[in-house]
């Protein structure tokens, strides 16, 4: 019997790992064309700055990043619809499916986030060099550093990436009126994920140390993406396939 | 193949004797294994098992170690012999018992194995 | 290698909850429209092929549900594992890798190549046999860069069939895999499992409405009718369950006594009845000797009869 219990640790783990990949990779593959148009409408957004001069100050990345977190949340949609009966056919568990699909947010997540920053990164100096202000409204202090802009940018799109799976479970499992019903509970996370990132929050936590608010904003981020998991696994944990429609 | 009302398994094992029998099978020759059967014929190899089963009951195949079915020496004349003792049982009691039904004498059956022409003229076939 | 699994259903009932008894509709019976099956209970061999048969919307696709762990019970017990040591395989790591449930569509990932449904299945299994594979792929002729809807629903199942086959997982069920493939490829699927089956014996289930092109590869059957189990054991025992009986009514009457009727055909003074229960060979003897012929009914006769509802006692 333990021998059984030490096998069944090993296919759990290669069940957890086989999804991960396939999400992390679909998010990967479907994300570098996202990026692609991301950068061309920066690009097109600054072009349009230069010659009017009606966009605004600051950072326009960061403009066109908030799209980022549709862009999860929409992939969240598409991807367990796809992905959970093969997964259960192939003798996978609800539960391998919920610790993979989070890890591969996770990991999806942390592409996105460091790609953001880069183009963070990328686009200070071509402001400097054109003479205009660089700055971020939304992450007054802390976000403006390498490291923290890429977790508080992970853990927002991994938020919004498992708030569409679950939108998109609720809906295939209850129907169309559950699910609607359901829906304002599932954008909770969604909507404190964006209320950490406002100004209201950056003035609270403002006159703290540096890392504090780090810190602060950091582990709200995560616990708000831990509540995100939670919904999702309270919905899949038990989810009963449907006879294929033939 | 094996179309016939009896369960499959005894159509098989029928199919192996009269192979033997007819001599296509010889003594110490090996037989299809259950899975040739199985693909050939495809039924499940359980059933070309009891086939073989039955046949080595009744010692007209033996099984070697590792290597599979083989035609048991003697087997041919032990079949002929049971075949014989059957005959009579089996072939010969319906054939008179439907001559009884219509109404034959057992002169006429004795004169057709004499080989004689049949003098009962509401006979069809023989 | 793990061991064959057997499977255990001890009265199962299983009732769609109120949301979802409209769009499994297919899956009802007739009477208690949310009612899937009723008290289902019957032992799977392990290392066996055992077919499981049954009308549409008799249950079948629900009992094969079960064990693969696609739903739960919602009464009674499931059981699935090698012999000794089974267990519910509901969210059950150690038992659902082992635990392969072929459908029709073949379960495929609706917007990729096929060849990354094939990858996934492969990543996941623990026993998957990539030669066979892309052996069974070249013979059913699957082109592995097209995806699911531009495959015909007959490579659709030949996918599903490459999955269920290489994946030698220890319990293999086709539910229905193969109505959508062609006669030739429908042959080369049988040879193909019983080919590998004796190679690697395992256990295999395969559901069928369409009896009598399958009912050779069957070692045992279970027959479902309206949500119950109607019979369980060996095939032999179904083929020889039946018997026709030939003759001038009268005579068939006779040796018909006693016996559920359940077909009647009259052909002029002639009479064949269908009857249930074998005969002994003392039965079988006096039917002839009063000039009644007896003759076996197919499986797939004797599934139909006994799933029409027409039985009569006599």
């Amino acid at each position: 019997m333990d021998e059984n219990r030490e096998r069944a640790r090993g296919l759990h783990k290669r069940q957890v790992k086989t999804l991960e990949n396939q999400v992390a990779g679909a998010l990967v593959v479907i994300g570098a064309w996202y990026w692609v148009v991301v950068v061309l409408i920066a690009a097109v957004l600054l072009v349009v700055e230069l010659r009017t001069g009606e966009i605004g100050d600051g950072s326009v990345v960061e403009r066109v990043l908030t799209s980022s977190r549709w862009f999860m949340f929409v992939m969240g949609l598409l991807i367990p619809f796809a992905l959970l009966v093969p997964h259960v056919a192939a003798g996978g568990t609800r539960k391998a499916f919920v610790d993979g699909i989070t890890r591969g947010a996770l990991v999806g997540g942390g592409l996105f986030g460091l790609v953001a920053t880069l183009l963070f990164l990328i686009e200070r100096p071509v402001f400097g060099a054109l003479d205009l202000a660089w700055f971020r409204e939304g992450a007054a202090g802390p976000g403006n550093g390498f490291t923290s802009s890429v977790i508080s940018e992970a853990l927002a799109v991994a938020t919004f990436f498992l708030v569409g799976v679950a939108v998109s479970v609720a809906y295939s499992r209850f129907g169309g009126w559950v699910g609607t019903a359901l829906l304002p509970l599932f954008l909770v996370p969604a909507g404190l994920s964006q209320f950490l990132e406002s100004g209201v929050v950056s003035d609270l936590v403002a006159p703290a140390a540096g890392l504090v608010q780090l810190l602060v904003l950091v582990g709200a981020s995560a616990v708000v993406l831990v509540l995100a998991i939670v919904v999702v696994d309270r919905l899949l944990h038990d989810v009963p396939i449907k006879p294929a429609v033939a | 193949m094996f179309d016939g009302p009896e369960p499959i398994y005894v159509q098989i094992a029928q199919m192996i004797r009269a192979q033997v029998l007819s001599g296509e099978l010889g003594e110490e020759e090996q037989v299809m294994s259950t899975t040739q059967f199985a693909t050939t014929f495809r039924i499940n190899p359980a059933t070309a098992q009891k086939a073989f089963g039955q046949l080595v009951d009744e010692g007209v195949l033996y099984k070697r170690r590792g290597l599979g079915m083989f035609v048991a020496v003697g087997a041919r004349e032990r079949l002929l012999e049971e075949h014989r003792t059957r005959y009579f049982d089996e072939v010969l009691r319906p054939a008179l018992l439907q001559a009884d039904l219509l109404s034959i004498p057992r002169g006429a059956i004795v004169d057709f194995v004499w080989g004689r022409p049949p003098a009962a003229p509401d006979k069809e076939d023989s | 290698m793990t061991p064959p699994f057997a499977a255990r259903l001890d009265g199962v009932g299983v009732r769609f909850g109120r949301p979802k008894a409209r769009a499994d509709q297919s899956l009802v019976d007739a009477r208690d429209p949310a009612t899937a099956l009723v008290d289902a209970t019957c032992t799977l061999r392990p290392g066996v092929i055992t077919g499981v048969l049954g009308r549409n919307g008799a249950g079948k696709t629900t009992m094969l549900s079960l064990l693969a762990a696609f739903r739960r019970p919602t009464s009674g017990s499931v059981l699935v594992g090698p012999e000794g040591a089974m267990e519910d395989p509901w969210e059950n790591t150690w038992i659902t890798s082992g635990v392969q449930l072929v459908r029709e569509s073949g379960d495929l990932f609706g917007d990729e190549a096929v060849k990354e449904t094939l990858k996934y299945y492969a990543d996941m299994r623990p026993e998957w046999d990539a030669d066979l594979a892309a052996r069974l792929l070249d013979l059913f002729e699957v082109d592995l860069r097209k995806k699911p809807a531009a495959l015909s629903r007959g490579k659709r199942s030949a996918v599903g069939a490459v999955v269920g086959l290489a994946g030698r997982a220890p319990l293999t069920i086709f539910d229905e895999v193969y109505l959508g493939m062609d006669a030739p490829t429908r042959y080369a699927f049988y040879d193909e499992l019983l080919a590998d089956y004796a190679e690697h014996p395992r256990t295999v289930l395969i559901s069928s409405h369409l009896v009598d092109e399958v009912d050779r590869l069957f070692e045992d059957v279970v027959v479902i009718d309206r949500g119950r189990v109607l019979v369980t054991g060996p095939a032999d025992d179904l083929r020889a369950r039946g018997a026709t009986l030939t003759g001038p009514a009268a005579d068939v009457e006779r040796a018909s006594a006693g016996r559920t009727v359940l077909h009647e055909r009259r052909l002029g003074p002639t009479t064949e009845l269908t009857v249930d229960g074998p005969l002994n060979d003392e039965e079988r003897a006096a039917a002839t000797d009063a000039g009644v012929t007896v003759g076996a009914v197919a499986i797939q006769d004797m599934f139909v009869h006994l799933t029409s509802g027409k039985g009569q006692d006599r």
